[in-house]
């Protein structure tokens, strides 16, 4: 079995032109040219397709006998005479024993006719020719491919790995491949191994941005942040005009939720060069978010402006410009930005929800609801746009069309809790008490530890006329469940008020005001207790008090 | 109260997924949602406007909205000379230069990706009273590690920081950019970094984005904010911004002797200070049991001991330190006090490692605005 991969000169990718030595090498760095293409343009390729059903019952066969600890065919390949782990005697032992059971098995199949299919479709990872099956890749490898080099990686031992790990590096320049390659060894706890033969390849290859790549990625699956920052500015020295280098690294370290080196990196690779949309857009995103409008909003507008990307990919960019500008308060070009976002993907409900935050930002309460009511009507099955379509037509005082809306989301979506509890809340506003305790019962049995339920379930038996024991039962349940709630307490001193208990009645009103000091009406119902307990200049200091409150709160 | 929740549903505890609205949609952006997005979000400095806005230039930083121990990066003080600039990532440099040998120029990126420490510290105006000192989580690179990385020549004694923002400080004057000459060897020191982070994120732009200075121990004028120039200085420079603006006028001890006023020193390291955070200024507050608290700080000094005054000053009992007492941070005290009915004055001094006490009033020679550190007093009423 012979295999060999093409061998490219590196082009020139950092302003000095690699060796004779790394022309030796892979090209590996054939995707970090300057503005070039993504993916490699050139990969290895075996010259020889491994052959056909018997090679693959060898294979097979030898993938039982890794079962017994012994090495893969692959390993022992005279071809590859760098992965040899153990010594030549062993190997060549092996291998005679190998070939010897190999020939019999052989003969066996052939004379008795063996289902070759079962053998052909054999899993077994060790059945696998590395080589061969690089060679097969696309510019992207499938997940079953990928997972077949994850098993071919899982059948090698301890001792084997640094060789196995050298055999990928060798073989390929897939950008998965490598990730991948790098999940085993962080996994495997091979650290120290991989860092060690990284490192000696970066160093021997200063051109080749690969290794310092995966030297990152596995730093930072290691969890070492410090050398990681070292390596990352390593690549910022060696390589600082590869853009596509550092938009990769950026998008894989924000993949991997390392938000503030993604950032650094995802700005490096735009001072560098063009990003990629998706890496532009996270950049946007985060510069948004860090209060740098304005380089967010060029950033996002410049993807929205391609006419060459797709629709959806522009409507994103469109809609990130919009929630760029309403956080640098523009609302007038946030909302340009955001209708375009609508004009080119209308199917998504986030777009007009944000539009209509906009409008209401900028005081424009009939554009909000028209948005919302055109999201509505285009997409009626989208929750999101039905309650904010409901709570706005509750502000504007429509509760009969606002209960249609949330009781349509709610049964058919009874775990849309946030519905339910606006149902409940338009069906008191209404007038239905009734109605309200039904629904805030359905919710409250739904989710018991919805915040507040039980609350605003007390508040409703007291104002549909239930008993004061049920009230009082309620709340006990609202106590336990929030026990940090003023209100429970307000509502508990108000009953008591009811019943006649007011020095029951004190000692509830004085905890909810310890609780929320701000609040005007314990002060009244605590005011009234007192009255009833005679101590009238008491009672006056708590009305004058909630008079003070209330004045304070609408001069606000 | 009900009714308060009624009218927002129950928004107020999804109060994350508004946050969660600046991103785009649709799994576009897989992995934001997931984690990233939650500390760089809660920064968005448009959902964050600080409530103690007094204008453009200053932000009062209430005691009483402190958790612990770390002011809330929304209450964090303010006091700009200058109006804020807007820096763009894409441009912004610190540039390390003067007096050595490899001049260098960082970008953001470059910064993120070096060394980083983490402090807490306190930060106060050198003419605070009450209000402009606040406690923050602080991360960034350590200033030495940017200097020596620059080779600072031998006679390189003192560090000019230049920030972005500029504005004339005197009358007919031409805008210079606002700038403050410290010793190198404050520089050096372990404590002292270019601050990225505040509270876990990005500076917000009006506390320096993207990068300010932080001299731990020392007062707030020399932290200077929207940095872009580091230079070393050898003892014969005499940089314009500095000398020329009037800056150097600044933030010296004023001295009245015989009559004439004279600068004896310059302003410095943060003296023993202390703050009463409940009760607030005028709170009318109910007869009964009540936690006085606040809290006291001594820059590179940790905090010995604090007291409570509940007669103007003529007696003081002991608080209780509540945290640990450690260098540049602060402390938070309480005092238990059974308030009766009547007018109170409630005053509070603490004690640094050193054994000095806050004074009880102003020394009467000094005749500068910085330094206000005698007892902090609230009056209030106890019905």
């Amino acid at each position: 079995m012979s295999i060999s991969a093409p061998f490219h000169k590196y082009d020139d990718v950092c302003g000095e032109r690699a060796g004779v030595e790394g022309a030796k090498r892979r090209r590996v760095d054939a995707g970090y040219r300057r503005g070039g293409a993504t993916k490699p343009s050139a990969r290895p390729v075996a010259t020889r397709r491994v052959d056909g059903g018997c090679g693959r019952s060898l294979r097979w066969l030898s993938s039982k006998m890794a079962q017994h600890r012994l090495p893969p065919p692959a390993l022992i390949s005279p071809h590859k005479p760098h992965l040899q782990t153990s010594s030549y005697l062993w190997n060549g032992t092996l291998r005679l024993c190998f070939r010897l059971v190999s020939f019999v098995f052989l003969g066996l199949t052939i004379v008795s006719g063996a289902p070759r299919q079962q053998i052909a479709t054999s899993s077994d990872p060790t059945a696998l020719d590395l080589a061969s099956l690089l060679g097969q890749f696309g510019e992207e490898p499938s997940a079953a491919q990928l997972g077949r080099v994850r098993d071919w990686l899982g059948s090698h031992q301890p001792g084997q790995w640094e060789a196995a790990f050298d055999e990928v590096l060798k073989l390929t320049d897939s950008r998965p491949v490598h990730d991948l390659l790098i999940q085993e060894s962080h996994r495997r706890k091979h650290h120290a191994s991989a860092r060690k033969r990284l490192s000696t390849l970066s160093d021997n290859n200063p051109s080749t941005p690969t290794y310092l790549v995966n030297l990152v990625q596995l730093e930072i699956l290691a969890g070492d942040g410090k050398r990681a920052r070292g390596h990352l500015r390593s690549a910022a020295t060696r390589f600082p005009k590869l853009a596509q280098i550092h938009s990769d690294l950026g998008q894989w370290l924000f993949d991997h939720g390392q938000g503030d080196l993604a950032f650094a990196e995802l700005l490096r690779a735009q001072s560098a060069g063009t990003l990629p949309p998706r890496a532009a857009l996270v950049l946007a995103s985060m510069e948004a978010t860090v209060g740098a409008y304005k380089d967010g909003i060029d950033t996002a507008s410049s993807i929205e402006k391609r006419s060459d990307l797709p629709a959806p990919v522009r409507a994103e960019a469109a809609a990130l410009t919009g929630k760029t500008y309403a956080l640098a308060r523009q609302e007038k070009d946030a909302a340009r930005y955001l209708e375009q976002a609508i004009e080119l993907a209308p199917e998504v409900e986030d777009y007009y929800l944000s539009l209509a935050k906009v409008h209401q930002q900028s005081q424009s309460e009939g554009d909000a609801l028209a948005v919302l009511r055109e999201g509505h009507g285009r997409l009626p099955e989208a929750q999101g746009l039905g309650v904010a379509l409901a709570r706005r037509l509750m502000t504007a005082g429509d509760f009969n069309t606002a209960i249609g809306i949330l009781s349509g989301i709610s049964n058919r979506s009874p775990d849309q809790l946030e519905a339910l509890s606006l149902l409940a809340q338009a069906h008191r506003a209404s007038g239905n008490p009734k109605l309200a305790t039904q629904t805030w019962r359905r919710l409250a049995q739904h989710q018991p530890r919805y915040p507040m339920v039980h609350v605003f379930l007390a508040q409703s038996l007291s104002e549909e006329g239930a008993s004061n024991a049920e009230v009082l039962e309620a709340l006990k349940t609202a106590e336990a469940t929030s026990p940090g709630d003023s209100d429970v307490y307000y509502l508990r001193g108000r009953v008591y008020n009811e019943m006649g208990q007011h020095e029951e009645a004190v000692k509830e009103l004085t905890r909810a005001i310890s609780m929320q000091p701000n609040i005007p009406s314990p002060y009244y119902q605590l005011g009234l207790a007192y009255q009833q307990l005679g101590q009238e200049e008491l009672a006056r200091k708590q009305f004058e008090k909630k008079e003070r409150l209330e004045g304070a709160t609408s001069g606000r | 109260m009900l009714e308060d929740k009624a009218a927002s549903g129950i928004s107020r505890r999804r109060w994350f997924s508004r946050l969660l609205g600046l991103l785009p949609s649709a799994g576009f952006l897989r992995g934001w949602k997931q984690g990233l997005a939650a500390p760089l979000l809660q920064s968005a400095p448009a959902q964050d406007q600080p409530a103690h806005l007094q204008n453009d230039r200053v932000i009062i930083s209430p005691l009483q909205e402190v958790k612990g121990t770390i002011t809330p990066t929304a209450r964090f003080f303010m006091r700009n000379h200058h109006d804020q600039p807007e820096l763009s990532l894409k441009s912004w440099k610190l540039s390390i230069e003067g007096n050595v040998s490899k001049p260098l120029e960082l970008s953001f990126s470059d910064l993120i990706e070096s060394p980083s420490v983490g402090l807490e510290s306190v930060l106060e105006c050198s003419g605070n009273r009450t209000g402009l000192v606040s406690n923050g989580a602080w991360e960034g690179v350590p200033m030495s590690y940017l200097l020596k990385a620059a080779s600072p020549a031998s006679d390189a004694t003192r560090v000019l920081l230049e920030g972005a923002d500029s504005g004339s400080l005197m009358k007919d004057q031409p805008a210079f950019p606002f700038a403050r000459i410290v010793p190198l060897e404050k520089c050096l020191a372990p404590e002292s970094m270019v601050a990225l982070k505040l509270n876990g994120q990005f500076l917000p732009q009006r506390n320096g984005f993207p990068a300010r200075a932080l001299l731990p121990g020392w007062y707030a004028m020399d932290s200077v904010k929207w940095l872009r120039r580091i230079v070393l200085l050898g003892g014969l420079d005499w940089p314009e911004s500095y000398y020329g603006s009037g800056m150097d006028l600044l933030y010296q001890r004023w001295v009245k002797q015989g009559g004439r006023e004279q600068v004896t020193s310059r302003v410095s390291e943060l003296l023993v200070n202390s703050g009463i955070a409940f009760p607030s200024p005028g709170e009318n507050l109910g007869a009964g049991q009540h936690s006085v608290w606040g809290f006291a700080w001594a820059g590179p000094r940790a905090i010995r001991a604090t007291e409570v005054s509940l007669d103007k000053g003529r007696t003081w009992k002991t608080a209780k330190l509540e945290t640990d007492s450690r260098p540049f941070t602060w402390v938070r005290w309480s005092y238990q006090w059974s308030a009766k009915p009547g007018k109170h004055t409630l005053m509070s001094r603490a004690q640094d490692g050193t054994g000095q006490w806050q004074p009880s009033r102003r020394p009467p020679e000094r005749t500068d605005g910085y330094e206000l550190n005698w007892y902090a007093s609230v009056n209030c009423v106890v019905a």
